[in-house]
């Protein structure tokens, strides 16, 4: 009985050995060459989707060098998926993700129209039934901004207020990039944003975060977000960093209309072992767009 | 064996260890040329420079080097840490190392660059690990037995990348090792008895994970003597309850772990509490582990064991288990009859079962019970449970000599099918580390998937900033060093190794950036797409199509 026993744990032991070798011999290789980036890189350069994404994260880095639609802002660090009735996805042997999952925030997957292999690449593409259309995105067009001590100034990329800055740019938020109104002014100054006459649709959608995931040892004071539609405070959300990128919506009447908001840091700073570090690096991350239903 | 002469047959195992040790302190030394400084190693070269400067001044002028306050400022840098290995590397550096013209010492030229001797002491420590290896899976089953020892150490692509470095956790692997196998030998002998206290002196001096050594061989030992009243229903002397080499680790090792450290020849007691305060409360480090971001304690109980299974080749992994499983049933039941001439002197004579399976998987185990408490700060990398992987080795030597008994083969048969199974055996381990030979940080097992595998699952990426081949910008440039250390960037400069017009320059004023891709590493990442106005990087260093390193610049 042992000796059958031993015979056979050495069996199964080469046996062992010999599928590990085997399986080496395709996970310690490339899987994907030049040729293949360049083969997706036209592939993508014809694709009319209103949104592409990439399904296999982790290969950002070099899918954003090589491929220009996967480097776009909207791509690299859109809102959610939201407001678009096209998407493509690429992914590397996958057609969608459990990160896409995040990005529908509670709405339905999209129905898939197709799946390509291109190179090593999946390339599908879906389309959202009943999808509204984005009427408006102020990280493309931005409102006016104003301070208790007066209106912010054009300046660069941003603005400059009496009370610290602002500007379109990318942030980290829970560990995910994304394009947004980034403010960092003093304490439990408001800043206001307003719209004159910004054609609305169905909802108002936005999204808040705090940055600096990567100091989070915290939980940071919170950002009081007000909206107000011609002039009737329709929302007040407040914000803390442990809720991420916070989504909030704000039922609207089509038409033109005025949107005011009102974005409030109570305290800046970051929380660590330490207590409150005053210098901390946070910044407050902001994003609205008007959606509607599709024409 | 029989025409072979008495002293080959007694030489032949030392020689065998010898040419390993030789063997993997060489190929170590060749391949990790082409590896780059860690974060960690920045500091240590500049630790070591101190304290080598300090053992050159004892020399010459012993009188004034044993003054404390030249003592403390040359011990004072990195003084979180024992000091050995860094006083080893500096030296080495002085003897066989090039150095840069000082003000105060010409231009010297060596065998090899200075960072590159810096790290011979580490890797002959690596190397002195397989030959102990060798010689105890020898012992146990002859050479394929010590090979298999030797290689399934060795071959595990991070142990072969720590092993290279400069740094501290495969020699206390060693140094651990070193201590159990003399421990073993103390059992019979009272001269081991006694250098046992002194090896664990040196493997204290050399990092605080031997620091637990001490209780865990008290910890078998008691488990034997336990074992051995409910097989034999006697109790053994009295007199060897607290044996030799119990005794000796409690007086000679402290002794000689104070002696290695002249940081704490002066207040010793509140410098030895400042020491172990800084580990108590270690800062928490971020890590990935199956997508998210972990920093703050508690790390999932399971991350020591997951990493494990993910970077392990699984073959190794069976097989140790296999060897724990056979020899250590075997143990627990050992008939114990010899306690007559149990003692102080030799706590456990020949006829008392030695039980090595209990204390191989008790070595093995520890390390990794340890980090996965919830109470124990996130140190991330599997180099702080590495003490565990010789264990492992030697728990699959005992699996390689029960299964070969037991099986009971024709010696036709065995002559080829055993060098094939140790190939089986060790080849997943090999060909991983052909992959990867300078990235082994990034490295995973074949069943994991690969790096690709491990990406695709959230496993962490790599953490030291060293992986920057074939990235740095060519021409003159202000470069953000992101998380390559400016001490590990002067050592490159040091060796002529780093671009004669790329300055380091935050990232406000860079006009390239170099980012090392970990998930918390995302917020760097943003800020170089805000300050170059692109997402797009311009080169990025890949492991098997996974990213590690991007550069960053403004297009063109």
């Amino acid at each position: 009985m042992k000796t059958r026993w031993a015979r056979r744990t050495l069996a199964g032991l080469a046996a062992l050995g010999a599928i590990e070798l085997f399986v080496s011999a395709f996970v310690y290789r490339d899987a994907i060459d030049d040729a293949d980036w360049d083969t997706l890189a036209a592939h993508l350069e014809a694709d009319d989707a209103d949104a592409i994404r990439l399904a296999t994260g982790w290969l950002g880095p070099r899918a954003r060098m090589e491929v220009p639609a996967l480097a776009a802002p909207s791509s690299a660090a859109g809102p959610d998926l939201h407001g678009i009735e096209t998407l493509t996805v690429v992914g590397l042997g996958e057609a969608w993700s459990d990160a896409l999952d995040r990005e529908l925030e509670g709405s339905l997957r999209p129905g898939r129209v197709s799946v390509d292999d291109v190179g090593p690449f999946t390339v599908a593409r879906y389309r959202f039934e009943h999808a509204p259309r984005t009427l408006h995105d102020w990280t493309e067009r931005p409102p006016s901004l104003r301070t208790p001590q007066g209106s912010c100034r054009g300046k660069g990329r941003g603005w400059a207020c009496k009370e610290g800055n602002v500007s379109v740019a990318f942030a980290e938020v829970d560990y995910v990039p994304r394009r947004c109104l980034t403010t960092a002014l003093s304490d439990n100054t408001p800043l206001t944003l307003e719209s004159k006459n910004m054609e609305l649709g169905t909802s108002l959608r936005g999204h808040l975060g705090i940055t600096d995931f990567n100091g989070r040892l915290r939980s940071d004071a919170p950002v009081r977000v007000q909206t107000w539609i011609d002039d009737v405070l329709v929302g007040t959300f407040t914000v803390t960093d442990a809720q991420g990128w916070r989504t909030f919506v704000v039922r609207t009447e089509p038409g033109l209309h005025d949107v005011r908001v009102a974005i409030t840091d109570t305290v800046r700073g970051t929380w660590g072992r330490a207590g409150l570090d005053p210098r901390g690096a946070r910044k407050v991350c902001f994003e609205l767009r008007a959606l509607g239903e599709a024409p | 064996m029989r025409d072979v002469p008495g002293w080959v047959r007694k030489l032949g195992p030392l020689l065998g260890g010898l040419l390993i040790a030789l063997v993997v302190t060489t190929a170590l030394s060749v391949s990790h040329r082409s590896t780059g400084y860690v974060r960690d190693e920045g500091i240590y070269f500049q630790a070591s420079r101190s304290y080598a400067a300090w053992v050159d001044r004892l020399v010459r002028q012993p009188g004034k080097a044993l003054r404390r306050e030249l003592r403390d400022r040359h011990f004072a840098p990195n003084h979180e840490h024992p000091a050995l290995m860094k006083t080893l590397g500096g030296l080495s550096a002085r003897w066989v190392g090039s150095a840069p013209a000082q003000e105060d010492r010409p231009a010297r030229t060596g065998l090899m660059p200075e960072g590159a001797a810096m790290r011979l002491p580490a890797q002959l420590a690596a190397g002195i690990g397989c030959a102990l290896l060798f010689l105890a899976g020898f012992r146990r089953a002859g050479v394929l037995a010590g090979m298999l020892a030797a290689g399934c150490f060795i071959l595990l692509p991070r142990v072969w990348f720590n092993a290279g470095l400069h740094a501290f956790d495969v020699p206390v692997a060693t140094a651990i090792l070193a201590v159990v196998l003399a421990y073993r030998r103390a059992q019979s002998s009272a001269l081991w008895g006694v250098l046992v206290g002194v090896l664990l002196g040196i493997a204290i001096a050399v990092k605080h994970n031997a620091l637990f050594v001490g209780p865990l061989l008290a910890t078998h030992h008691g488990l034997q003597l336990l074992l051995d009243r409910a097989r034999s229903g006697r109790v053994a002397p009295r007199s060897s309850w607290i044996p030799l080499p119990l005794v000796s680790m409690m007086v000679l090792a402290p002794l000689v772990a104070w002696l290695c450290w002249p940081w704490m020849w002066a207040d010793t007691l509140p410098r030895l509490q400042e020491y172990f305060d800084f580990h108590r409360q270690h800062s928490w480090y971020n890590m990935e582990f199956l997508g998210r971001n972990y920093n703050q304690p508690p790390m999932p109980i399971g991350y020591p064991l997951v990493m494990t299974l993910a970077t392990v080749p699984a073959v190794l992994l069976v097989t140790g288990a296999v060897g724990l499983l056979v020899q250590g049933r075997d143990d627990v039941f050992a008939r114990a009859d010899g306690h007559a001439n149990a003692s102080f002197w030799t706590p456990r004579p020949a006829s008392l079962p030695p039980r090595d399976a209990l204390l191989y998987g008790l070595f093995a185990a520890f390390p990794i019970a340890l980090i996965s408490l919830p109470s124990t700060p996130i140190f991330g990398g599997t180099k702080h449970w590495i003490t565990a992987y010789p264990f492992l080795a030697l728990l699959c030597a005992e699996a390689w000599c029960r299964l070969w008994r037991l099986a009971n083969l024709p010696h036709a048969r065995r002559r080829w099918m055993q060098p094939a199974l140790v190939v089986a055996l060790l080849a997943p381990g090999a060909v991983a580390i052909r992959d990867a030979p300078t990235l082994g940080l990034s490295q995973y097992a074949p069943l994991a998937g690969g790096p690709r595998g491990a990406a695709r699952l959230g496993l962490n990426r790599g953490f030291w900033g060293h992986a920057i081949s074939g990235v740095l910008p060519e021409g003159p440039s202000r470069i953000h060093l992101h998380d390559l250390h400016e001490l590990a960037r002067r050592q490159y400069a040091r060796e002529g190794r780093w671009p004669q017009n790329l300055e380091p320059a935050p990232l406000r004023r860079a006009e390239a950036a170099l980012l090392f891709h970990e998930l918390h590493m995302t917020t760097h990442e943003v800020d170089a797409w805000n300050r170059f106005g692109t997402t797009a990087p311009q080169v990025v260093l890949e492991l098997d199509d996974v990213p590690l390193t991007s550069l960053y610049a403004a297009p063109q």
